[in-house]
This record gives structure tokens, sequence and C-alpha cells, in this order.
């Protein structure tokens, strides 16, 4: 188990940290993209 | 027999086809996005929280989860691009540009992944950050070609001589990846660091595999997601003023 | 078709003799990285002699990768591209020959210059033979590298040249560099020398191709 705090835990939270925050950035940055542009669509349509 | 080649051949046709892809990945993106949560999440936490300690390394091989996935993922990405760009060059088909376009930013942040993970790693179990070893220096190299890809891609204004600009350079990366990777293996064999030595555990115990083999999956359910995402958001750029996206 | 061939190649030799900063650009670029080395390393005889040849091809690469860049671009930017691309004629000997051409007055000179390390960097003067051998055999696959971004990258000056061409030339690095210390160290450097020949010939279709393909892209 990873609770009891050794040393080497703070370098398996650094690589969970960088993980999840790399994959979450390839998925906000097409969707933010994909919105931007329906946005506009919807502007031009009304 | 004809008729799966006749199939095969309709479903090739459609692929090529914008807004179908559009439509479909549409309908997709919300299954894709629900098995690779599951699967990443499972394999994640399975793997670092609940997988036994590694008796010889610690708890710190549990960054194997996400760093084999990675490693594993970022060169896939690359296969796939070449494939991608013999399309584009051959069948001139604008979904392949917009597909190496898109994967380009997914396979180099991966990549980047491998490298810093697998530096996180070393630096408590081989004491350094860094060391100019084959695997390390190879995956480098991989990333500084997509690099080059992206900023390539980014050079150009036309869209369609970009996308055949950028599998031109894809494809001659692809042929030269593997005499780089032998050259830098070989080279490495000949400067081997002697106090470094790899220990690659043959037989690993079926209570770390498992979360590996789900994690693995779950990282390219996860790049197929951010891959139809990415490929959906391009294609609304390049064709926002499209019949059939105005009336989308 | 020879005859073709022929006058494009008179052509190149007399626009590259008219312009002397083409040249003579990366020979300057060559001698002043040469110097950097002691000054930045050490002026220690024993040390620099260990370094000379991988000192040696880093500053080939980086000089020839100088003048290789721009290789398309006064034909681009004249029109002569232009006038080729649209006669039916092979643009396969005109890509050839150019990368030729520049390959003699950019990478021979350094190669000739590059001599000078056996007493600028102490390089044991056995050596001498096999560095400018395989600089001999190395510097034309770096040519063809140079060639094909110097045709993606046309029109634009940017850095995308040295990130398109210095990763590939790796391989070439790792044996060039490999084929003199190795010779040092009293082994046959034969391998390395047909091992660089072979990805020459290898890449030597390929990347010719490619290029016509990237220089294509700008008349589509």
């Amino acid at each position: 188990m990873i609770y009891d705090f050794n040393d080497y835990n703070f370098h398996v939270w650094l690589v969970l940290l960088i993980t999840v925050a790399l994959i979450g950035l390839n998925l906000i940055v097409p969707k933010v993209r994909l919105n931007k542009i329906n946005k506009l669509k919807k502007i031009e349509k009304n | 027999m004809n008729r799966a080649f006749n199939n095969l051949k309709t479903f090739y046709h459609k692929l090529g086809s914008s807004p179908w892809f559009y439509r479909i990945s549409g309908i997709t993106i919300p299954y894709v996005a629900l098995l690779s949560f599951l699967f990443l999440t499972i394999g994640i936490v399975w793997g670092v929280f609940f997988s036994p300690t590694d008796f010889k390394q610690g708890d710190v091989y549990r960054i194997i989860y996400m760093h084999v996935p990675a490693a594993s993922v970022s060169q896939s990405i690359y296969y796939t691009m070449t494939v991608a760009a013999v399309v584009s060059m051959i069948w001139r088909m604008k979904m392949a540009g917009i597909f190496i376009k898109s994967m380009a930013p997914i396979g180099a942040s991966f990549t980047f992944l491998a490298l810093i993970s697998g530096s996180i790693w070393g630096q408590p179990t081989w004491g350094t950050w860094w060391i100019w070893d084959a695997r390390l220096t190879s995956t480098l190299v991989l990333f500084i070609f997509y690099v080059a890809i992206i900023s390539l891609y980014s050079s150009f204004s036309e869209k369609k001589s970009a996308d055949q600009a950028v599998s031109i350079l894809t494809l001659v990366g692809a042929v030269n990846l593997p005499i780089i990777k032998k050259s830098v293996d070989w080279w490495n064999t000949l400067h081997q660091p002697a106090s470094i030595k790899f220990t690659e555990s043959s037989s690993i115990s079926p209570e770390m595999l498992y979360p590996l083999i789900i994690s693995i999956f779950g990282f390219y359910l996860v790049v197929l997601l951010s891959g139809l995402m990415a490929m959906r958001a391009e294609i609304a750029k390049r064709e926002t003023n499209k019949e059939w996206f105005k009336n989308y | 078709m020879t005859n073709l061939a022929k006058r494009i190649f008179y052509k190149e030799l007399v626009s590259y003799r008219k312009r002397s900063s083409t040249y003579l650009s990366p020979i300057v670029f060559f001698l002043i990285t040469i110097a950097l080395y002691p000054l930045a390393l050490s002026n220690d005889p024993a040390d620099l002699s260990f370094l000379a040849p991988g000192i040696t091809w880093i500053c080939v690469l980086l000089s020839t990768l100088l003048s290789i860049q721009n290789i398309f671009n006064e034909d681009f930017e004249d029109g002569s591209l232009d006038i080729f691309f649209s006669l039916r004629v092979s643009t396969l000997p005109l890509v050839i020959l150019k990368i030729l051409v520049n390959w003699i007055f950019s990478s021979l000179p350094i190669i000739i210059l590059s001599s000078t390390v056996v007493f600028l960097l102490f390089l044991p003067s056995e050596g001498l033979v096999i560095l400018l051998t395989s600089l001999l055999i190395g510097t034309p696959v770096i040519s063809l590298f140079g060639a094909l971004a110097g045709a993606l990258s046309l029109g634009k000056s940017s850095i995308l040249g040295p990130a398109i061409v210095l990763p590939l030339s790796l391989p070439i690095l790792i044996l060039g560099t490999s084929a003199v210390t190795s010779f040092l160290n009293g082994e046959n450097p034969s391998f390395y020398f047909l091992m660089m020949l072979a990805i020459f010939i290898f890449l030597l279709p390929l990347i010719c191709y490619a290029c016509i393909g990237a220089l294509r892209l700008h008349y589509e």
C-alpha cells in the first residue's frame, strides 16, 4: 500500500499528477477548440 | 469474400469523408470516453494503490503503470501516423492529413510523459535524473520528431500543402527511426556506463501484470478518445464554411 | 537529357562561384567553432586529442547545415524552379546536381580544412586519413537531409532546418566518430565506412524523391 509515506512515494504522486494533467490537457484543448467554432457558428446562424 | 472486400472498400471511402467522420465520431465519443475512463482509473488505481510492493525497488516501481503505457503509446502513434502519411501521399485523402495533424501533438505529449516519468523513476533507482542510455536517447529523438512535425505543419499557411509536407517528413522519419534506433543501441553498447545496470525483471507477478495490461489498454483508449476529439475540432476548423457543417 | 544535366551543372558552378558568401561563411563558421572548443573545455592536448573526432564531426555537421538549407531558395525566388517544374522533364537530375554542387562548394572545403584539427585539436596524425574518409562518406548523407529540410521549409526562414536535419543525422554522427575512435584504439574501421555507405545508398533515391515531392508542394 502506498499510504504509509516513505521517501519515494513523492515520485509516484508526481508522475500521477503529470499523467492526469497531460491526459486532461489532450482532452480539454480539442474540446475548447470545437466549442469555440460551434459558438461562432451559432452566432452566425442567428 | 468479395462482399467483405466491398464492405471494406466502402468503409475506406466513408473514412475519407469528413461529414461522415464528424457525425460518427460525435456518436462514438461518449462510449469511448466512458470506456477509457473506466480502464484508466481501474488500471492506475489498482496499480498505484493496491498492487503489491516490489521487494527490490519498493513503492517507486509503481511509476511503471504510467511509464510503460506512455512509452508504448508514443511509439504506436508514430506507426499509425506513418500509415496515414502513406495514405495521404498516394490517395491524397484529406482525412489522413487531418489525422496526422491531430495525432502529432498527442504523440508529443505522451512521448514527453514517457521521458519525464522515466526520469522521475530513474532518480531514486539509478541515482540520476538522466543517463544517456539507448532507450532514453531514442525516445528523445522520437520527441524531437514529433516537435519537428508540429512546427513544420504550423509553418505552412495552406492546409493542403501542409498535409503533404508533414506526410513527407513523417515518412522520412519512419524510414530513419529504425536506423537511428539501431545506431543508438549499438553506440550504447560501446559506451556502456559500468555503474548502472538494467535489471530487466523477466517474470513479473500476475498481481502486478494485470493492472499494467489494463492501464496500457486504458492509455490506448484515451489516445483514441483525444484523437477523435482533436480530429473533430480540426474538421470543424477546416470546414467551417462548408454547407454540411453549417447545417449540422 | 545529358545536355540539360551538363547545363544545370555549369549554371550551378557559376552561380556558386559568384556568390562567395555561400561557401565562405561555412568555412569561417567551421574555424570559429573549432576554436571555441579549446577555449571552453580545456587547452590540454591530451583532453583535446581524445575529443577531437567528436568535435570535428559536430563542427562539420553544423557548418554544412548553414549552407545546405538555402539550397533551393535562390532558384525559388528568381523563378527558375518554377520554369523547371513547368517543363515536362524529370526533376530528379536537377535535385541531384544541386545537392552535388552544394556539397562540392560547402562540404568539400570544410573536409579539406578539417585536416587542420591534427594541430588545432591534437588529433593523432595517423587518425587523420580515417577522419577524412569518414567525413567524405558521411557528409553526402547530411547534405541529403539538409536538402530535404531546405525543400520542406522553402521560402520560410525558420529554425525548422536544424530540427529536421540534426535528429536524422544521428546515425552518421555516431558511425563517423566511432570510425575514428575505434581506429585510434587499434580496431579496423571498415565496418563503419560500409555502414555509412549503405545508409547513403539506401537513402539517396528516397530523399531525392521526397525532395521533389516537397518542392512540388510550392507549385500546386
